[in-house]
């Protein structure tokens, strides 16, 4: 069943154009991203060496170079990630996500605009075990 | 960090209103903001052509000075606003519009607009004033970049309103610029002897205070010359000076040493603004994507989420209590 946020009526695969309801914690109570992904634990997992190289070609052109902590910290990457999480929790972000090639759980679990099932979604798919996704899948 | 209000906030940065000016092809100013309205905060940057005052807006106006409906009108540029997303810009176009100083050279494209809608009336010069194609393309620039098509009212339901009003000496008198009213407010003379600052603190004190008890968010900007070329204009002076008045030279060194800093602080300061500029206009998505991949492979992903939520119940929790 799907998480606590999700929001009520809003069909797997719905049109960008029509997704139901209103963000999944109401208005004043939503689920910022921002604050989470500046949080230290994020900050040192994304700043691991192997890490930073993958975000390094995502990072704003600045000069010099912002690096990842910067980024995370900065305030306009805050509104970018706010930004973010509303078109999610408004169910608008799966067609993008496809665009991303995410499989299509993770696809599927966006458009219900439940961020708790589109994480969800995100970690049995990265584990890359079949049976896993299989067993997503039915539980949708 | 709250999602309310951030387009208009991001807007009311002093970085955000320099480049603005300049995309419009002024020249010869800059804007600063005040973090207090102490006496003596405009020493430094004088001279000033226009403050900017911020705020929520709340549907609670106290009576306040006469409205203009005189022959003044045709003087005074007035705008009355007719959309709301654009009261940052209109703010400061009316400002610099009204402003008649050798320093600030309007450039080419806020002339013709001037020449054009001087003759209208508020609400036609608010028309023109929108239909602008290079004000609204500056405008537009400026804004923070969209990650993606959303339907901008499904995420900004909550969004608080904020609005800008200007003030300026206009033919020795103080007016309020505020598109949402008929016309510029009246504040008064200024005496030949008075500084318009020295007359508008007080008024804008006046105004800070009704907000402070009302809990109302608010900030004040400056329209300014160009610092750099204020600088640049008194170590001329002082070059050539001091051919004439022999001055120690110690005394010319330190002068012409802090306004090299003074230089070199400003140079530093415009590119900051250019830098937060680079950030502000960032495509975030493939950055954010990557990142919740990296977090997803980690398995950091689902306890994050377990604790956002949790410090949300806390929090609601907290505001049940108040």
């Amino acid at each position: 069943p799907p998480g606590a946020g999700a929001p009520a009526g809003a069909p797997a695969g719905a049109p960008a154009g029509a997704p139901a309801g209103a963000p999944a914690e109401g208005p004043g109570g939503r689920v910022e991203l921002s604050s989470a992904l500046a949080s230290p634990e994020v900050v040192k997992t994304a700043s691991e060496p192997a890490h930073a190289q993958r975000l390094a070609p995502h990072l704003p052109p600045t000069a010099p170079q912002d690096d990842v902590r910067t980024t995370l910290l900065s305030p306009h990457f805050a509104q970018a990630a706010n930004q973010f999480s509303s078109a999610l929790s408004t169910g608008q972000m799966g067609p993008v996500m496809s665009q991303f090639g995410l499989a299509a759980g993770v696809t599927t679990a966006a458009n219900t605009g439940d961020m708790q099932a589109f994480f969800k979604a995100l970690e049995s798919n990265s584990s890359s075990s079949d049976s896993s996704k299989a067993q997503k899948e039915e539980d949708k | 960090m709250e999602s309310a209000g951030n387009w208009c906030l991001i807007e009311s940065d002093p970085g955000v209103f320099t480049q603005l000016i300049k995309t419009f092809g002024v020249k010869g100013v800059q804007v600063e903001e005040m973090w207090t309205i102490d006496e003596g905060i405009f020493e430094n940057l004088r001279p000033v052509h226009g403050l900017i005052f911020l705020f929520k807006y709340v549907q609670h106006d106290e009576p306040s000075s006469p409205v203009v409906t005189d022959e003044r009108l045709q003087k005074i540029y007035f705008a009355k606003q007719v959309i709301n997303n654009a009261c940052a810009t209109q703010a400061v176009v009316s400002l610099l519009l009204n402003c008649n100083h050798p320093d600030v050279d309007l450039g080419p494209e806020l002339t013709k607009l001037k020449e054009f809608s001087m003759s209208f009336d508020p609400k036609m010069r608010g028309l023109t004033l929108s239909n602008s194609q290079t004000i609204r393309a500056a405008h537009n620039s400026m804004a923070q970049q969209t990650l993606f098509e959303i339907d901008p009212k499904m995420a900004s339901k909550d969004e608080d309103t904020y609005h800008f009003i200007g003030y300026t000496e206009i033919d020795g008198r103080i007016y309020e610029l505020d598109g949402l009213k008929e016309g510029p407010i009246d504040h008064g003379p200024v005496s030949a002897e008075q500084d318009w600052l020295d007359v508008v603190r007080p008024i804008i004190i006046r105004r800070i205070n009704a907000y402070i008890d009302g809990e109302i968010h608010f900030s004040l900007m400056a329209i300014v010359s160009d610092r750099k070329m204020i600088y640049e204009r008194q170590m001329d002076e002082l070059l050539n000076e001091n051919h004439v008045l022999g001055m120690e030279t110690d005394d010319v060194e330190n002068e012409v040493r802090r306004l090299k800093l003074l230089i070199e602080y400003e140079d530093a300061k415009m590119d900051k603004y250019k830098q937060d500029m680079i950030r502000r206009r960032h495509n975030y998505l493939p950055f954010i994507i990557t990142l919740l991949k990296i977090l997803a492979e980690e398995k950091k992903l689902v306890p994050l989420y377990e604790k956002m939520k949790e410090r949300l119940v806390k929090k609601k929790e907290k505001k049940l209590k108040v």
